[in-house]
């Protein structure tokens, strides 16, 4: 007669166990320095080919256009107008990020950054308010337009394409009426420096994209919340029996997403000195792109904050190179449509291949 | 009684009217993914009026093989597809296969929730008025109900398909099937049917198959259970690591041992190790309460008392609809209209609760059934999958890697995980080592009270066995363990005590010496009985 149920160590065959020897690069991957470096590393079984292509796409785009254009696409003026005006889509990119990387979707990104970016100016030059207290309402109030959103979609129960999509509409036409639908400026050149202060010949808006683009990495990639974030994106159920706080995802994921585009709005209207309300929209769908762009690098078929930078910059230096030479402004919605369309082909069929067995 | 009863005479298998001619074959069909080869060189003849078994352990190719057969995949250049002695295209469009009726039951159903039932059966078989070219509905009702019936089934057609449960969308799946093919022509093919199926429409199905194969029929049934298979086919095949290494075995002539032993490619004498397990059971320790459950109800639950110990392993079981499958769930937390008490490892509860964490806190893990829609994210990689309920516990700032790879390789020595790669996503893994990951990430928790539904659900008899040991192991080191499920096989493996629920109540509780028979004849003879059963789907 057998003994009672005897311990499974002892059945498990002996290459099994052996097999399991630890990955010298995972221990490389201590200490802060190393750990920044690791987010631009991808995950998982995904090729270098795969992460880093977009990059060589990018440098070969760019190759291409100074051989077309000459030395005017490589003079520093050209490096400095695209890598120091994409300030408002790398904030755009990030709340569109947050809110697609977990399963929701943000259409009313481009009217918060707008609505934050007009109560600034109507404060300050209409009612003379100081710009700080200013700059705190408009990003309350692009935080209260986000937490509407997350009631109605997370709390009530609707699709939130039909929601952000009337939030964008509703936000546009109110920042239209406290600015009576013209632009507003007036905004003193001591603000403007939040904005404009030149740091290593770049406006110093292009660093606090960079910062911002990192703290997102390092908590989507580092953090328990993180961890939980996919999981939500990928399986709310599974994450609801492992004791994620799904609805508390979710709901923070708008909140977060309204905060990013009320400060992306204060950041842009410093730096103009003021705003036109009308022309927020024209804002929305360059970020799309960009983010989904962004799903074809450093980590395939995912919505990550690096390929998302990285997708803006190769985006704005097509256009930049385009109009340099000769195409005028209808280029721009050209290529970004262009770019949304084959970005999300893209980001389909790498997805569709890491699910196939 | 919604069933109406079996007939006798069934049981036997009668011989079919004009059996042999070949109604499908298989030339050298070959499959790659990338660099993995899932099919070599397969050849394969299905004869008109036979039950064709397919068997083969999770990852041997089977389903592939029906997919390539139904057009989902096409098959490598170089493979053939004959039906009906023409070549069809590669892969088959629908066109040919509704010509030469071919139909399928696809392991995942395919079964679209918001369409109706009558919808879901009818797809791309409409039947057009001859001037108005307006679907007929009337006739498509009466002939979707004669489908139904046929099943022993008393489904609603016009309610939606997201209404009704896994084994009632098994039906619609098997009865869309049977609309395609008209008896004594065509091919039919079930790929694992029978797990998805409700127990008591079992019978139905069986002679439905025996029926179709009589009329001439080509019927092909994929599955795990190979007594099952030994009993219904008339020939059996087995696929191993994409080879057939056997075709067209005469069922009445092999046992299920000999079976087992082709499909696992090494000697197992699955009675032994029934016998073996059987002594292992260990004297349970009752003066500790593992976890107590008072006036547990729901809307099938009527008031259920039940106490398990530390190291014992509760079984539930009983007819679909019973409500063992709730038991789980309610204990868990988790089912929303559940109501009761639950005492779990010295803490109480009262149901219905908010917010789950607390019952989870007091070490309850619940492994549910649906792998692919509670159990585990399929995208996401199987380390990230394994460690899911434990990332909060080092801090909220930083997620350490060291603590994950030392859990993964655990599950890997707990559990023999194959291949072991904690980075490959769970969508790549074979349904025996996804389930396998499900039950580690749950006993890596190191849990006082694991709940379990259908923990053996669609896995192969090498990961059957592994699961079930690891079960039994995890009840030698205390945790108290309570397995809802319809295996009786399983029950009779694993389990010191069963319960057999019946219309939300306990009817009968098994203990000491209890077999997989006895367990089957506990769960169908009380219900036949009984007054005021609730018929299946009604």
């Amino acid at each position: 007669m057998p003994p009672t149920a005897e311990p499974l160590s002892e059945e498990i065959p002996a290459q099994i166990a052996d097999s399991v020897t630890s990955d010298p690069l995972e221990q490389r991957r201590s200490g802060v320095p190393k750990r920044v470096l690791a987010l631009f590393r991808g995950e998982g079984e995904t090729g270098f080919a795969a992460r880093y292509a977009l990059i060589g796409v990018w440098v070969a785009l760019a190759v291409l256009l100074s051989a077309l254009v000459g030395g005017a696409f490589l003079s520093s003026g050209t490096l400095t107008t695209i890598l120091g005006t994409q300030q408002p889509l790398v904030f755009l990119g990030m709340a569109l990020v947050i809110t697609l990387a977990i399963g929701e979707f943000d259409l009313s990104i481009a009217s918060m950054l707008g609505l934050s970016a007009t109560i600034v100016p109507v404060l300050v030059t209409s009612h003379g308010w100081a710009p700080l207290p200013a700059s705190l309402v408009a990003i309350g109030s692009a935080m209260a337009a986000g937490a509407v959103n997350a009631l109605v979609i997370v709390v009530v129960g609707i699709d939130a394409i039909v929601v952000t999509l009337g939030m964008a509409t509703l936000l546009l036409g109110l920042a239209s009426k406290i600015s009576d639908g013209t632009a507003v400026g007036g905004l003193s050149s001591s603000f403007a420096s939040i904005s404009n202060t030149q740091v290593l010949g770049l406006p110093i808006t292009f660093f606090y994209g960079v910062a911002l683009v990192l703290a997102v990495a390092y908590v989507m990639r580092f953090t328990p919340l993180g961890r939980h974030m996919r999981f939500v994106g990928a399986n709310r159920e599974v994450s609801r029996l492992a004791g994620v706080r799904v609805r508390r995802i979710r709901i923070g994921a708008y909140i977060a997403s309204g905060l990013i585009c009320g400060v992306g709005g204060v950041l842009l209207t410093a730096g103009i000195g003021g705003f036109d309300s009308t022309t927020s929209s024209t804002y929305l769908l360059p970020a799309l792109s960009a983010t989904f762009l962004g799903t074809a690098a450093i980590q395939p078929g995912r919505f990550n904050p690096i390929g998302t930078f990285i997708g803006i910059y190769f985006l704005a230096t097509g256009i930049v190179g385009l109009e340099l030479l000769g195409a005028s402004g209808w280029i721009s919605d050209v290529f970004y449509g262009a770019a949304l369309i084959l970005a999300v082909v893209v980001a389909t069929i790498t997805r569709r291949r890491t699910l196939t067995v | 009684m919604g069933l109406p009863a079996a007939p006798a005479e069934g049981a036997a298998k009668p011989a079919p009217l004009h059996r042999g001619q070949v109604v499908v074959r298989l030339r050298h069909v070959t499959k790659r993914f990338g660099s993995a080869t899932v099919l070599e060189r397969v050849d394969l003849a299905v004869q008109s009026g036979e039950i064709h078994g397919l068997v083969g352990q999770n990852g041997s190719g089977k389903s592939t093989l029906i997919r390539l057969l139904s057009g989902v995949y096409a098959a490598d250049p170089g493979s053939v597809i004959e039906v009906g002695g023409e070549v069809l295209s590669n892969p088959p469009t629908p066109g040919e296969l509704s010509r030469y009726g071919l139909a399928f039951v696809h392991q995942d159903l395919g079964i679209v929730g918001n369409l109706t039932v009558r919808e879901n059966i009818c797809v791309g078989r409409y039947e057009p008025h001859r001037f108005t070219r307006a679907v007929r509905w009337r006739n498509e009702l009466d002939a979707v109900k004669a489908t139904l019936a046929m099943l022993g089934s008393v489904i609603d057609p016009d309610c939606l398909a997201s209404t009704l449960h896994p084994g009632e969308q098994a039906v619609v799946a098997i009865a869309r099937a049977l609309h395609k093919v008209t008896p004594g022509s065509g091919c039919i093919a079930f790929d694992e049917s029978t797990q998805s199926l409700p127990r008591d429409l079992l019978p139905e199905f069986y002679e439905i198959l025996r029926r179709l194969a009589v009329s001439g029929t080509a019927v092909i049934i994929i599955g795990h259970r190979l007594d099952e298979i030994l009993a219904l086919a008339d020939r059996v095949s087995v696929l191993q690591d994409g080879r057939l290494i056997a075709a067209g075995l005469d069922a009445s002539q092999i046992t299920e041992a000999a079976l087992a032993a082709l499909v696992l490619g090494r000697e197992v004498e699955l009675t032994t190790l029934r016998e073996h397990w059987t002594d292992a059971r260990p004297t349970r320790n009752r003066n500790h309460s593992g976890l107590c459950a008072v006036g547990l109800e729901s809307d099938i639950l009527r008031s259920i008392d039940f106490e398990a110990a530390r190291g014992e392993v509760l079984g539930l079981t009983g007819t679909s609809n019973s409500g063992h499958e709730h038991v789980p769930y309610a204990i868990a937390g988790v089912l929303a209209q559940a109501k009761g008490k639950v005492v779990a490892n010295g803490y109480s509860f009262v149901l219905p609760m908010r917010n789950p964490q607390g019952l989870s806190d007091a070490g309850v893990a619940l492994v549910p059934q649906q792998r692919a829609v509670e159990g585990l994210a399929l995208e996401v990689t199987a380390l990230e999958n394994l460690t899911l309920p434990r990332v909060t516990q080092h801090g909220r700032l930083f997620l350490p890697t060291a603590w994950q790879r030392a859990e993964f390789a655990e599950a890997v020595r707990m559990l023999g995980i194959v291949p072991n790669k904690a980075k490959l996503p769970v969508a790549k893994f074979s349904g025996g080592n996804q389930q396998k990951l499900l039950l580690a990430k749950w006993l890596l928790g190191r849990p006082s009270v694991l709940l379990m539904h259908e923990p053996t659900q669609a896995v192969d008899v090498g990961a059957r066995i592994d699961i079930l040991r690891s079960i039994r192991a995890a009840a030698a080191s205390g945790v108290t363990v309570v397995l809802s499920s319809i295996e009786t096989q399983d029950l009779a493996f694993v389990c010191d005590r069963v319960l057999v629920l019946r219309s939300g109540e306990v009817s009968q509780e098994l203990t000491g010496d209890f077999d997989a028979s006895a367990i089957e004849s506990a769960t169908y003879s009380s219900s036949q009985t009984a007054a005021g059963v609730v018929p299946y789907g009604g």
